[in-house]
């Protein structure tokens, strides 16, 4: 199996694994949120490209700070982003040539005089002659910037959360839809059965595969139709043993009194602390702070009240997570 | 053809922050024609060591050498077309009885060789005559494998691979599961097979019928071999070293010498066996 | 007193053939049943309808005076429980504590309380060690006992085994038979119900019953079994060894009267 799976929870015990996942939750949609807000500040220097980038760097360094504290390997975060790569190279050109050309973004498009053209792409043989211009660049840069920054914050969630605390914490977001009638707690159960079954699954599935290999079938090479075969070979029994386990599941699930419509305790708390608080706080503050300068358009940067509530929580909580990281960080047991 | 283990070593996940050595060192000859029994402790390397055999999985160290064929990850030694090597060992995993997919046994059966470029009609004459070999009878040929209880499912698998007519055999806890007279059916089934000259290797917990069927045992433990020997001089003439479960008739052996009654134990092989041995002592003396 | 009754008990699942062909019997409360049978006897089914998985005919089947009906098996299923055979099947937690809590959750048991309850039923079963374990880190006897804590923690008064030990290695068998042994100490008044095809096995108990074709072929403490261990060859089950031992000793002319364990089976070849 591939070890370094993008984003698999880490067994370790630092201070973001202790959050509660709802604030995790939250806080990763708020600082996604926060990514996507245009800047226009007109008569100013700073531009939209100036701004978003400080915004953009600011989350990246609380990415950056996350991943020490929680553990997660800046390296191996990079290395297994290396399917990634391809796509974003691909998303990279492709938005220079199409999405950000004058003619398709016109709102944007004095930005485009404003910076010029970089150069130009002259294929003599086919008659081509295509501008490139900085503003393009800069467009495509903050695109794949945000995506990949996205796409670590998510990763930070679910190598500091364990599978089942989602699941409890999504049961919880849905839990007032329960008064319309929405089956919040049998989706929960579903998706925590399914996440419990999915390495005997995958036990089950190197199994069957291992034995129609020795019955000479040929999962990797081959013609298209005998791989279909190969395929129908290994799904089929998957499936007939899949459906089997389900119905003894079942079964086990009703002797021991489970009745989706009845009411149950919960096991798992959900825990709320004080740190929880503050976290979301100084996300909601980052948030506000970009929401306050995106539409009001502040012109220049002066400490307001609630810019010095601003810095002052990002003091604080800089403070904590050096405190998290000096704390316990001990390894649970794999 | 003997098979042999050259210090055949195996790591799952090599290289990686979850290495779990499954084989260490292992130096072994099953020997050709032979009915032999891997046994051990769940999680000794028993599982990971059969694979081996048909290039399922590759050595991380050393070589396997069947015949002609070298089982090794250096791609020098290794021989080019492992894959013809599942032709000559037949593996039958653990719940054999859930690789059946087709619509009918026969098909099922025939599905082997035609992975092997036979044509369907031979596939189809093939898996006839082992199904018939294996007692399934001819009226179940064209049922659905899924009608079928388990321990006939799990003939019709050991069909599918005996269809490949390969000169070795290995079966993994062909007994697991099943009820007594099953486990009976499918241990007669695997000495008959070996009786006609097909090397049969089976890994198994249970003591009784290594003692009864086996011609020779490979005892496993923490990733390696430990011992290699006669049932009879594993379980009649030694005491519990390996933490092997010990035989209802060792213990019955055992009891006797305690009370100074020496059977040879050369000759004991079943019950009836026991029987007549201690019938014959009782007479001399 | 009895805590299970069948009277003239049938069960089919496709309504033409039986599996289960009226069958009566009563279980005593703090006894050690036994069902014997080869695979396809009906005894899983027995199970299942004993458990309330499947519907019996009316007025067959009583546990506890109740009626096996939806209003009562909430209450039957409260003094019964059960551990199926397959380990992995019924792990539905994902850790160790969470699946022993599983069973506590249905039951509405303050949460406050939980912690203590798994801590000492896991005790109980040798597993406080593991409670932070996901299933596939754990060995297949390991599940089982975790299963067992699941049961026990709710306090049954009815533990019935189906096939418990059937996919488990000889160190995992063991494991359980033992526990099954301390249970019946640490609780003298519960009720246990293996379903075996394990002859040896059932030998440990208080009282066989021999299931053939959805019916009972017969039943009997295990002495009176064993005495009719010609009757278990002709259903196609296993004969226990130290009987077949005799038998073969027998026919050879070596007359063995005691072969009711293996000390005495062995002196008897000595005199």
């Amino acid at each position: 199996m591939n070890n370094m799976i993008l984003g698999r929870y880490s067994p370790y015990d630092s201070f973001l694994h202790r959050l509660d996942p709802r604030n995790k939750i939250v806080s990763m949609i708020l600082l996604m949120v926060a990514l996507f807000f245009q800047f226009n500040l007109p008569g100013t220097s700073i531009t939209d490209f100036v701004m978003t980038f400080i915004v953009e760097g600011v989350i990246l360094f609380i990415v950056i700070i996350s991943m020490i504290v929680a553990h997660v390997s800046i390296k191996q975060f990079f290395k297994s982003l290396k399917a990634m790569w391809f796509v974003v190279l691909l998303l990279f050109i492709i938005n220079i040539f199409i999405v950000a050309s004058p003619s398709s973004a016109d709102w944007t498009s004095t930005m485009y005089y404003y910076y010029g053209e970089s150069f130009r792409i002259q294929v003599p043989a086919w008659n081509w002659d295509y501008p490139i211009y900085w503003a393009s660049i800069y467009q495509s840069i903050k695109i794949v910037s945000r995506l990949i920054i996205m796409i670590s914050l998510t990763m930070i969630l679910t190598s500091t959360t364990k599978p089942l605390d989602l699941t409890f914490a999504f049961e919880w977001f849905m839990s007032p839809l329960k008064l319309i009638k929405f089956p919040a707690h049998e989706i929960a159960m579903t998706l925590s059965i399914a996440l419990r079954f999915i390495p005997t699954l995958l036990d089950e599935t190197d199994r069957i595969m291992k034995a129609q290999s020795s019955r000479g079938v040929d999962f990797k090479h081959g013609r298209v139709s005998l791989r279909i075969k190969a395929l129908v070979a290994l799904i089929i029994p998957l499936f007939i043993s899949a459906f089997q386990r389900s119905e003894e599941l079942a079964d086990a699930m009703e002797a021991r009194g489970y009745n989706p419509r009845a009411k149950r305790t919960h096991y798992h708390k959900l825990t709320w602390s004080v740190f929880d608080s503050v976290i979301i706080l100084f996300t909601l503050a980052i948030l506000a702070g970009v929401i306050v300068i995106s539409v009001m358009n502040i012109t220049y940067y002066t400490p307001t009240f609630l810019g010095w509530l601003f810095i002052a929580l990002a003091i604080t909580i800089t403070m904590f997570i050096l405190l998290g990281i000096f704390s316990s960080t001990r390894k649970v047991a794999k | 053809m003997p098979i042999n283990f050259k210090d055949v070593s195996f790591t799952y996940s090599y290289k990686t922050p979850f290495e779990n050595v499954a084989l260490n060192d292992i130096n072994a000859t099953i020997l050709d024609k032979s009915f032999t029994c891997i046994v051990g402790k769940t999680g000794c390397g028993k599982s990971t060591l059969i694979q081996q055999l048909n290039g399922l999985l590759l050595p991380t160290k050393g070589e396997v050498i069947v015949d002609e064929f070298v089982v090794s990850s250096n791609r020098k030694r290794r021989t080019k077309k492992l894959a013809n090597l599942r032709k000559k060992v037949g593996i039958v995993f653990q719940f054999s009885e859930n690789q059946l997919f087709e619509e009918t046994v026969l098909d099922d059966v025939a599905f082997g060789p035609t992975n092997f470029k036979v044509s369907k009609e031979e596939a189809r004459k093939i898996a006839k005559e082992c199904l018939l070999k294996v007692g399934i009878k001819e009226e179940y040929f064209e049922k659905s494998p899924f009608e079928l209880s388990g321990g006939e499912k799990r003939r019709v698998a050991i069909a599918g691979i005996l269809a490949l007519s390969p000169s070795i055999m290995v079966l993994d806890e062909p007994t697991a599961g099943l009820d007594p007279e099953g486990t009976k059916e499918m241990m007669e089934l695997l000495k008959k097979m070996n009786e006609s000259g097909t090397t049969v290797i089976v890994v198994t917990h249970d003591m009784n019928l290594v003692l009864t069927y086996a011609t020779n045992v490979i005892v496993m433990s923490d990733s390696r071999i430990v011992k290699e020997a006669t049932p009879d001089e594993l379980f009649l003439d030694n005491d519990e070293k390996y933490s092997l479960e010990t035989p209802y008739i060792a213990k019955v052996v055992q009891e006797l010498d305690k009370k100074g009654i020496k059977l040879d134990t050369k000759v004991i092989k079943d019950v009836k066996s026991l029987a007549s041995e201690i019938a014959r002592k009782r007479k001399n003396k | 007193m009895n805590v299970i009754e069948a009277n003239n008990l049938k069960f089919s699942y496709d309504g033409k053939n039986d599996a289960i062909k009226g069958v009566s019997f009563s279980i005593c409360s703090g006894k050690y049943y036994s069902i014997i049978g080869h695979n396809g006897s009906g005894k899983s089914t027995l199970a299942k309808l004993l458990i309330g998985l499947l519907k019996p005919s009316k007025d067959s089947l009583k546990a506890f005076g109740l009626e096996y009906n939806s209003k009562n098996i909430k209450e039957i299923r409260r003094k019964v429980g059960i551990v199926f055979q397959n380990p992995d099947n019924q792990f539905i937690g994902s850790t160790v504590k969470d699946d022993i809590a599983f069973g506590l959750e249905n039951r509405c048991v303050p949460q406050k309380d939980m912690d203590k309850i798994i801590e000492e039923y896991s005790k109980k079963v040798d597993m406080f060690d593991y409670l932070d374990k996901q299933p596939e880190k754990l060995s297949g006897g390991q599940k089982q006992r975790v299963a067992i804590a699941g049961v026990l923690a709710m306090h049954p008064e009815v533990i019935i085994f189906d096939e418990a030990t059937a996919m488990l290695d000889p160190k995992g068998k063991r494991e359980i038979s033992e526990l099954i042994k301390k249970m019946r100490i640490d609780n003298p008044n519960l009720t246990l119900i293996s379903i075996t095809h394990d002859v040896e096995e059932a030998f440990n108990s208080d009282e066989i019953i021999v299931m053939n074709e959805g019916e009972i072929y017969m039943s009997g403490s295990p002495k009176e079994i064993l005495s009719k261990s010609d009757e278990l060859e002709k259903i196609h089950l296993g004969v226990p060894f130290l009987y077949s031992l005799a038998n073969e000793l027998n026919k050879l002319g070596i007359k063995v009267d005691d072969y009711s364990s293996l000390e005495s089976l062995v002196n008897s070849i000595c005199q």
